[in-house]
């Protein structure tokens, strides 16, 4: 079709064109059938001063695209392909393509350098306003820069959250070995206080008035208050130390094992247990003990009029086994209970239950140590069913 | 606006005032993170609240933190790697100013949502130029001064820049640009980030930073 029209002018028609492709194309070449340069883009003698008409094109290019015998003849069959030449003992290539105007024996090189580094425009002294407004070339290198900027960027956020991890693990293990110590450590002189407050209370219990032994009953309940509170943080210290390892636990067996624990509070109650088919699984035997028999006590001791009827069911998902403890317990509104799984924090409304409200909090860091998750749904008066999940993707052993 | 633009204002902040006055700065302006991705996209009130709080923090009206801003904006976006993609736009200055319009559209293609501003210079002789600023933002009057005036540093120039005509009255500011090369024997200011501190003749003055990361 090019041909075609171009069948329609001679060469001084074409000096128009020329003129036309010099502005649109900065970098372009037109050569003779002989190979000699014709007319070059207004850039060639910016980046060398040799650039003239006149020269021959093979003194100043090689073709690198396509594989071409560097002829006349070599353009014409590839007209359609895309081309790369490469500067003589330069490393500046250009890209482009070739449009042969037989009738007239000349062809067009339309393209533009590759950009590959801003060192070209540097060596070659071109500048943005050598390219077309429409010629993205440069445009490559702002991307490329924005790139490696992100990397950058990625690359240094990764560092410092590893760094951060480092050290919030180890402030973990510090708190954790600071909680212990002085959960073990303060036991000894508590003991001493409740035993001495007791002993006060029998030999001199008839020699104080009963204002006086109103005082000593609030010392010896406060001591043993605080003596509960230290005893479970001390079992909560004891969950985050734990080193053990996992293995295969038959959770039907488990649990049976815990009624049989429980018995003397289950008779009392007359609680009822109701599972079956619960499965074997990749388990710390002490940590997930721990986990049941937390859920179970307290779905025995928020009981309500009715026996407590205890369910506990499984269902298997792609990536974890996922439990529910369900009771026909008190149950609370789910507003009030939004903190129950934190250290010493219980729904609203339970304080005239014995507890202090670490069970709970322990419950959910052993879900954590088995990369599961635990959350609950009561509804006041009506219940409440316990969810958790155990990952079934769990390492030999944890931290 | 991209993270960029307050990933500089923290890094003028933390070089001249230390990461403390940083942290006091990002919490008078209630920021919730203080790390700023370059290719993300943050609200503008983001960046007015930084400036407002290093404004108040260092005691310093917000003007001249933008000039400071802009002044620092050259050195840092040529540190942050851009030095390399800056040779390209223009080997003297006022080839550079006029070239800004290019640079920002061809800036567009990678940071789609850019909205940047226009530079229109009209020159009056070798030595003078009017500049048009067009910013769909308001108040950055002080950081395209401090813009220049970076850019001036960078070509060795001594630039003096007046504002002429303001946004609130005719729709942008309109600057009169006087720029004299700076004579080897001046007292200059020490340029902090320049690994060469004068310019050879002719050589771009974003080529010190090519590589710098």
């Amino acid at each position: 079709m090019r041909k075609e029209n171009v069948h329609l002018v001679n060469l001084e028609g074409l000096t128009k064109i020329f003129q036309l492709i010099d502005q649109i194309f900065p970098f372009h070449i037109i050569i003779n059938r002989e190979l000699e340069i014709v007319q070059l883009g207004k850039n060639f003698k910016k980046i060398d001063e040799a650039f003239a008409v006149g020269n021959s094109f093979k003194d100043h290019f090689e073709i690198i695209k396509p594989t071409i015998e560097t002829t006349f003849e070599g353009f014409s069959n590839k007209e359609k392909e895309a081309f790369i030449l490469s500067l003589n003992e330069e490393d500046l290539n250009f890209k482009g393509e070739v449009v042969v105007y037989e009738e007239e024996g000349i062809i067009l090189f339309l393209g533009t350098p590759i950009i590959s580094n801003s060192e070209i425009f540097v060596k070659y002294n071109i500048s943005l306003s050598d390219f077309a407004a429409y010629d993205s070339s440069p445009d490559f290198l702002f991307s490329m820069q924005a790139q490696e900027n992100s990397y950058r960027e990625i690359k240094s956020l990764v560092k410092e959250l590893q760094h951060n991890k480092t050290k919030l693990l180890r402030s973990n293990s510090s708190l954790q070995q600071f909680a212990y110590v002085a959960s073990h450590d303060l036991q000894s002189p508590l003991r001493t206080v409740v035993s001495f407050a007791q002993l006060l209370e029998k030999k001199y219990g008839q020699k104080i008035d009963p204002i006086g032994k109103e005082y000593l009953d609030f010392i010896i309940v406060g001591t043993k208050r605080m003596q509960q509170l230290i005893n479970d943080l001390l079992e909560y210290a004891k969950v985050e130390q734990m080193q053990s390892n996992f293995e295969i636990v038959d959770i039907n067996m488990l649990v049976e094992k815990i009624t049989f624990d429980l018995q003397f509070d289950i008779k009392k109650q007359k609680a009822k247990f109701e599972f079956s088919n619960l499965p074997s699984i990749y388990v710390n035997l002490t940590l997930i003990k721990q986990l049941f028999q937390n859920l179970f006590t307290n779905a025995i001791k928020f009981r309500q009029i009715d026996d407590p009827i205890i369910k506990i069911e499984f269902e298997e998902t792609a990536d974890a086994w996922q439990f529910s403890v369900k009771d026909n317990g008190i149950g609370f509104a789910m507003e009030d209970g939004k903190k129950i799984f934190e250290i010493f924090q219980r729904a609203v409304g339970l304080d005239s239950y014995e507890g202090t409200g670490i069970g709970l909090a322990i419950c959910k860091r052993v879900v954590e140590k088995h990369k599961g998750k635990i959350w609950v749904e009561s509804e006041l008066s009506k219940g409440s069913t316990f969810y958790f999940t155990i990952s079934k993707y769990l390492s030999s052993s944890f931290k | 606006m991209y993270g960029i633009v307050n990933k500089g204002i923290r890094d003028m902040v933390i070089r001249n005032h230390g990461e403390l006055v940083w942290e006091k700065i990002i919490t008078e302006a209630g920021c919730q993170e203080d790390f700023f991705m370059s290719m993300e996209v943050y609200d503008d009130s983001i960046t007015y609240d930084l400036v407002g709080a290093a404004s108040k923090i260092l005691r310093t009206p917000a003007p001249d933190i933008l000039v400071a801003f802009g002044e620092f904006w050259m050195i840092f976006t040529a540190t942050e790697g851009y030095g390399n993609a800056l040779q390209i736009a223009g080997s003297t200055f006022p080839q550079f100013l006029d070239q800004l319009d290019d640079l920002h559209r061809r800036l567009g293609t990678t940071y789609r949502e850019l909205i940047p501003p226009s530079f229109v210079c009209e020159e009056i002789d070798d030595q003078t130029l009017i500049l048009q600023y067009h910013s769909h933002r308001k108040g950055l009057t002080s950081l395209a001064i401090g813009i220049v005036q970076g850019l001036g540093k960078k070509f060795d120039m001594e630039v003096e820049v007046q504002l002429i005509k303001k946004q609130e009255d005719i729709g942008y500011d309109e600057f009169l640009v006087k720029y004299i090369p700076i004579q080897k024997e001046t007292t200059k200011e020490p340029n902090l980030n320049s690994k060469q501190p004068n310019n050879e003749k002719g050589k771009c003055p974003f080529s010190e930073f090519r590589g710098a990361n």
